[in-house]
C-alpha cells in the first residue's frame, strides 16, 4: 500500500474534510494462473470447497489494481481515495481481470 | 477365464466415471461438512460480542473518528463435480437447485465472518458500507472444462473511534 493514502469506499474519508477533488481514478490488472495450477483446481473442484488457487490469484490482482489505481490518485498530486469500486470479469478461460475505480480527492 | 477377465475388466472401465461421480458426492459431501463445522465453531466463538460490520453508508455513532481504512476479504469456492452434474440435471427442469446453495452461502458467509475477525484484531471499532460482489471465474468459452468456480468480495471502510469521548 502507498504510503499515506487513505482508501474508503464512503462517499467522505470519515473524520476527514475533502478540500479537492480530482475526479475518476482506475486501475486494473488480467492475471492468469499456470496451467498446472488450473489442473489443481479441477482436481480439487471434485470435492468443491475453497480453490485456494484462485483465492491468492485473485488476491493478488486485486492489490496490483489497488496499487494502480493510487499511483493514478498520487500522480495528479490526491492523497485519498473516496468511494472505491472493485469488479471483476472472466475475460478468457483461466483469467480473470480485475478492475479497481474510485474519486481522487485530497483531504486535509 | 481370460474372457471373464476382459469381460470385468471392460464392466469395471465402463463403470469409473459413475466410481468418480460417487466419489465426488462421498468427499464432497465430508470435506464440505468439515469446513461448515469449522465456520459454525469459529462464528460461535465470537458469539456475544457485538458485530461490528454494518452496510451503512455513515459511521453510527457521532463520535470523532482516530483513523480508517478500506479493508476487504476474498475467497473463490467451487461446487464439487456431483453438484455441478446434479445442478445440470436438474437445471433441465428448472426450480430450486439445491445443490450450488451450499458452497455459495459457505462463501458469503465466511468472507463476512474473516472481515470480522479482521477489524476486531485490527482494532477497528465498525466497519461500515460493507458490499459484497459475486463473479463467476474461469468459465472456458469452450471445452468441457470442468472447473467452475465462484469469487467472492466482501468490503468495506474500517473505524476506529478517538479513546476520549466527546
Amino acid at each position: 500500500m502507498s504510503q499515506g493514502m487513505h482508501l474508503s469506499n464512503t462517499e467522505t474519508v470519515p473524520g476527514k474534510l475533502i478540500t479537492a477533488s480530482f475526479g475518476l481514478v482506475q486501475g486494473s490488472t488480467v492475471r492468469a494462473k499456470n496451467v498446472f495450477k488450473d489442473i489443481g483446481a479441477g482436481l480439487k473442484n471434485m470435492v468443491g470447497g475453497e480453490l485456494k488457487a484462485y483465492t491468492e490469484l485473485l488476491q493478488e490482482a486485486r492489490n496490483e489494481a489497488l496499487q494502480r489505481m493510487m499511483m493514478d490518485a498520487q500522480g495528479r498530486g490526491a492523497n485519498a481515495i473516496v468511494n472505491v469500486r472493485f469488479a471483476t470479469s472472466a475475460v478468457a478461460g483461466g483469467a480473470a481481470e480485475l478492475f479497481a475505480y474510485g474519486t481522487a480527492v485530497t483531504v486535509e | 477365464m481370460a474372457g471373464t477377465n476382459f469381460l470385468f475388466c471392460q464392466l469395471l472401465f465402463a463403470a469409473l466415471p459413475l466410481f468418480i461421480y460417487l466419489g465426488s458426492w462421498l468427499f464432497g459431501n465430508l470435506h464440505q461438512n468439515k469446513l461448515l463445522l469449522k465456520l459454525d465453531t469459529e462464528e460461535k466463538a465470537l458469539e456475544g460480542r457485538a458485530n461490528p460490520v454494518t452496510n451503512l453508508s455513515k459511521p453510527s455513532q457521532a463520535r470523532q473518528i482516530e483513523s480508517s481504512s478500506l479493508v476487504m476479504e476474498s475467497i473463490s469456492v467451487g461446487p464439487s463435480w456431483w453438484q455441478m452434474m446434479t445442478g445440470g440435471i436438474k437445471n433441465l427442469f428448472g426450480g430450486k437447485i439445491h445443490s450450488y446453495d451450499k458452497m455459495l452461502t459457505y462463501g458469503r458467509r465466511v468472507i463476512i465472518h474473516r472481515l470480522r475477525v479482521q477489524a476486531i484484531q485490527s482494532g477497528f471499532d465498525e466497519v461500515i458500507n460493507l458490499r459484497v460482489e459475486t463473479a463467476m471465474i474461469s468459465k472456458k468459452s469452450k471445452g468441457d472444462d470442468k472447473t467452475a468456480a465462484f469469487e467472492f468480495t466482501a468490503y468495506g471502510t474500517a473505524i476506529r473511534y478517538s479513546a476520549s469521548q466527546d
